[in-house]
C-alpha cells in the first residue's frame, strides 16, 4: 500500500515522500503535495496509471544518473548538475530540484488526472480487447495488459481517428490472412489491439511526414512506451504474436527499442510486420536481440502501388538516426519502461527502480528549452 | 456530382453522401427448412468495413441430405462466462455486406453502411418457449441486447453503462410474423460513436432473424459534430429500403408452430414501448451528472 504524505507540522518543512530509510531523499514542496497526494489516493484505489506515476517518482531514490526520462533546462543547468530538472511520465510533468544537501525536491507537479479516462475515450493510446464476434464492440483494458492466453495475437494498429470497432475490423482482416492457425485462434477467442488515436486513416496513402517515425513524434512515443510496458507484462505469456499493421510498425519498432538492452527476454514470442511503413530490418534485428522469432519471413511488404511508393524506404526509426534526430532522440531510443505489480526488496529497488521509468514526450510546454540528458 | 471512391480533397461543407442505388439491388433468396426469405440488397462495395462478404446458400436443411446443413455456432466464449453473461445464443452467419457512401467532388468515402444478417438460435431456454409468442420474443431480444452490450460499463465514470438500448422500439407490420426494429445507442462520452440499428423477427420456435446495421461515418467524432459534417439520411434510406424489401413465407411446420404459440392469445402484437434496459447500478443522479456534462 502506498502512503499518502502530509506536511510536516514544523512549519515550512517539506514532506519527505520517498527515501526515508535508504537512498536519496525525495521531498515534496507544500504546493506540489496536494497533487501528489491525489495521485497516491488514486493509486491506492487501484488506478493503474497513478500507480505508475507514484512508483516513477519514488524511483528517484536511486538517483537520476541512470534515468532516461530526465530533461534539464539549459539555463538552469548549474555545475555538478545541481538545479532544476524535469521528470516526464505519461500525462505528468514534474519539476524537481537537485538540492545542495543531496536531496531532490519536488517543486511542481502537473498531472492529467484523467489520463485513463482519455485512454478509455480513445483520445490516448491503449489496449483494447476484441471479441471473436466482430459485431461486438471492443473493450478498453484498464490494466494495459493483453489476455493471458497462449499464442495470443496482438495487433499494433496504425494511427486512426475512427471508432475502435472499424479499426478492429480492419486489423482482423489483415491478421487472419497471415496464417490459418491464427485465423482459427481469432475466430475462437479474438485478439488484442494496441490502438493509437490520431489523424490519418488506417488505410490508403498517407502523407510522408506522418509515416516518418521521427523520435519527437509525441503520439508515437507515448504509444510506444505504453506498448513496451504491455509487452513487458506479457513476457510470461507463451507465444504471443506481435502483429503490426501499416504504421503500427513504427510504434512496434520504437517499443522494441525501449525494451532492448533491459535484459528482457520475450522468449517464444513472434513478430510480424504487415505492410510496414517504417524500416522492417531494424525491428526484426532488435526482435532477434529479445529472442523474438519472426513469423514466416517476419513481414509482408505487399505489392500494391500505394505500398511500393510508400515510405518504408526512407523512414528513420533506427537507433542511429534516433541518436541524431531531435530533442528526445537519445533518451527515447534507450528509454526504460515500467514494472508494476512487484513487491520490491530494498536491494532490488535500486535495480528495478532504475528500470521503472516511462519516457514520454507528453511534456507540453517549454519543449524547446529542454534537451536530452547528457551525462550517463 | 462526382460521387466517386477517389479522394482528392478534404470536404469543407456539409455533405450528403451518395450510396449504391437501390434500383439496381440484387434479390437474395434462401430457403431455410421450407421457410422462404427474399430481400434486396445492392452489390458489395466496401472500403473500410471490408470483412469477407457473406452470401447465403440457396437452401438450408436442419436434417436430411438435400442442401446445406445449418451451421449454427455458439456465440458464447470463456470471456463471456467471466463477465457473467449467459449462454443463450448460437448464430448462423447468413449475409454480410457493406456499402461505401461517397461524398461529392472527389471527397472520397465519407460514410459506410454495413449489414450483418444472421439467424440466431435461442438455446438454454425452456423447451415450451416459442419466439412466435410476442412476450417470449420481447424477452429473448432483451437477453440478446444484454448479451451484446450490458458489460460495457465505464470504470472512469462510476461504472455507468456506455450504451442505451432499445431506443426507438418500433414494431413492424409488413411480415406475417411479429417484427421489430430498434437502436442500441452509445452514450455521448463513449469511444464508440456509431448507432447500432437492429431488426428482429422469428422464423421458427427457437430461431429468429437479426439484422444488424452499422451506419458509420468513418471519423471518430462526437455525433453532434458528425451531424454537422455528414448526413446519415442516405444510409438510413438504404436501410429502410432493405428492411421494406424483406419478404417472408413460413413453411407449413413454422406456420403450425406460430398457430400453436398464438393460440388463445388475446393480444398477439409486440408492446408499443419497450423501456430502456438498465445494466448498471448507478443512481439516476449519478447518470445525470455524466450525461449532462457532455463529453466530460
Amino acid at each position: 500500500m502506498l502512503q499518502q504524505n502530509h506536511p510536516n507540522p514544523q512549519d515550512g518543512q517539506p514532506a519527505t515522500i520517498a527515501g526515508q530509510h535508504a537512498g536519496k531523499r525525495v521531498r515534496c514542496s507544500p504546493q506540489a503535495l496536494p497533487v501528489f497526494d491525489e495521485i497516491v489516493g488514486l493509486a491506492n484505489k487501484g488506478n493503474y496509471w497513478a500507480t505508475f506515476i507514484v512508483k516513477g517518482i519514488k524511483g528517484l531514490t536511486s538517483g537520476r544518473l541512470h534515468m532516461d526520462n530526465i530533461y534539464i533546462q539549459q539555463e538552469n543547468n548549474l555545475a555538478y548538475g545541481r538545479g532544476l530538472f524535469y521528470v516526464v511520465l505519461p500525462g505528468v510533468t514534474a519539476t524537481l530540484e537537485d538540492c545542495a544537501d543531496g536531496t531532490y525536491m519536488l517543486q511542481t507537479l502537473k498531472a492529467d488526472i484523467n489520463y485513463m479516462q482519455h485512454q478509455k475515450d480513445k483520445q490516448k493510446p491503449g489496449v483494447w480487447r476484441v471479441s471473436k464476434d466482430e459485431r461486438k464492440l471492443p473493450e478498453f483494458q484498464e490494466s494495459g495488459r493483453i489476455l493471458d492466453k497462449e499464442y495470443r495475437p496482438v495487433v499494433i494498429g496504425d494511427r486512426a481517428i475512427d471508432d475502435p470497432q472499424p479499426v478492429a475490423i480492419a486489423a482482423r482482416k489483415d491478421l487472419i490472412k497471415t496464417e490459418n492457425t491464427i485465423k482459427s485462434m481469432v475466430d475462437h477467442s479474438g485478439f488484442d489491439l494496441h490502438h493509437t488515436p490520431g489523424g490519418g486513416a488506417i488505410v490508403g496513402l498517407k502523407k510522408a511526414k506522418e509515416a516518418l517515425a521521427t523520435s519527437n513524434d509525441k503520439a508515437l512515443m507515448e504509444s510506444a512506451i505504453l506498448l513496451a510496458n504491455t509487452m513487458y507484462n506479457a513476457r510470461k505469456v507463451q507465444g504471443v504474436l506481435w502483429f503490426s499493421d501499416w504504421g503500427g510498425s513504427a510504434v512496434l519498432t520504437r517499443a522494441l527499442q525501449v525494451l532492448q538492452g533491459k535484459n528482457v527476454r520475450l522468449d517464444k514470442h513472434s513478430v510480424f510486420l504487415n505492410r510496414p511503413t517504417s524500416s522492417s530490418s531494424e525491428a526484426l534485428k532488435i526482435a532477434k536481440d529479445l529472442d523474438i522469432t519472426p513469423l514466416g519471413n517476419g513481414k509482408s511488404a505487399g505489392l500494391r502501388p500505394s505500398e511500393v511508393v510508400g515510405n518504408h524506404l526512407h523512414s528513420d526509426v533506427t537507433a542511429q538516426s534516433a541518436l541524431k534526430t531531435g530533442l528526445f532522440g537519445l533518451s527515447t531510443a534507450s528509454a526504460a519502461f515500467g514494472v508494476l505489480g512487484f513487491g520490491l526488496s530494498a536491494a532490488g529497488a535500486v535495480g528495478l527502480g532504475g528500470a521503472m521509468y516511462y519516457v514520454s514526450t507528453t511534456v507540453q510546454s517549454g519543449t524547446k528549452k529542454l534537451k536530452g540528458k547528457e551525462y550517463k | 456530382m462526382m460521387n466517386v471512391r477517389l479522394k482528392l480533397r478534404e470536404p469543407k461543407q456539409f455533405i450528403v453522401p451518395k450510396g449504391p442505388s437501390f434500383r439496381w439491388a440484387r434479390t437474395v433468396c434462401s430457403d431455410l427448412d421450407g421457410t422462404n426469405i427474399i430481400f434486396k440488397a445492392p452489390r458489395y462495395r466496401a472500403k473500410y468495413l471490408d470483412l469477407e462478404p457473406v452470401l447465403p446458400e440457396r437452401r438450408y436443411r436442419s436434417s436430411g441430405s438435400s442442401g446445406s446443413s445449418m451451421p449454427f455456432r455458439s456465440m458464447y466464449s470463456d470471456e463471456d462466462a467471466e463477465k457473467g453473461l449467459k449462454d443463450h445464443f448460437e448464430r448462423l452467419k447468413f449475409f454480410y455486406h457493406a456499402w461505401a457512401f461517397y461524398g461529392p467532388w472527389f471527397s472520397g468515402t465519407v460514410a459506410e453502411l454495413s449489414l450483418s444478417f444472421d439467424f440466431i438460435k435461442a438455446v438454454n431456454f425452456p423447451d415450451s418457449m416459442s419466439l412466435f409468442h410476442p412476450r417470449a420474443l420481447e424477452q429473448v431480444i432483451g437477453e440478446y441486447l444484454t448479451f451484446m452490450y450490458s458489460y460495457h460499463l465505464d470504470f472512469t465514470r462510476d461504472y455507468i453503462q456506455e450504451l442505451d438500448a432499445p431506443v426507438n422500439w418500433q414494431p413492424l407490420h409488413h411480415l406475417p410474423v411479429n417484427a421489430v426494429r430498434m437502436e442500441a445507442v452509445p452514450r455521448d462520452f463513449s469511444a464508440h460513436k456509431t448507432k447500432n440499428h437492429l431488426m428482429f423477427f422469428p422464423i421458427a420456435d427457437d430461431i429468429m432473424a437479426c439484422l444488424h446495421f452499422m451506419p458509420s461515418r468513418i471519423l471518430g467524432l462526437p455525433r453532434s459534430e458528425l451531424d454537422k459534417r455528414v448526413s446519415v439520411d442516405p444510409m438510413y434510406e438504404l436501410m429502410d429500403n432493405i428492411i421494406n424489401s424483406i419478404q417472408l413465407e413460413l413453411s407449413p411446420e413454422a406456420k403450425a408452430q406460430q398457430a400453436r404459440a398464438l393460440d388463445g392469445l388475446g393480444n398477439t402484437e409486440l408492446v408499443k414501448d419497450y423501456p430502456l434496459l438498465k445494466w448498471d447500478n448507478a443512481t439516476w443522479e449519478v447518470e445525470q451528472k455524466y450525461l449532462n456534462s457532455g463529453a466530460a
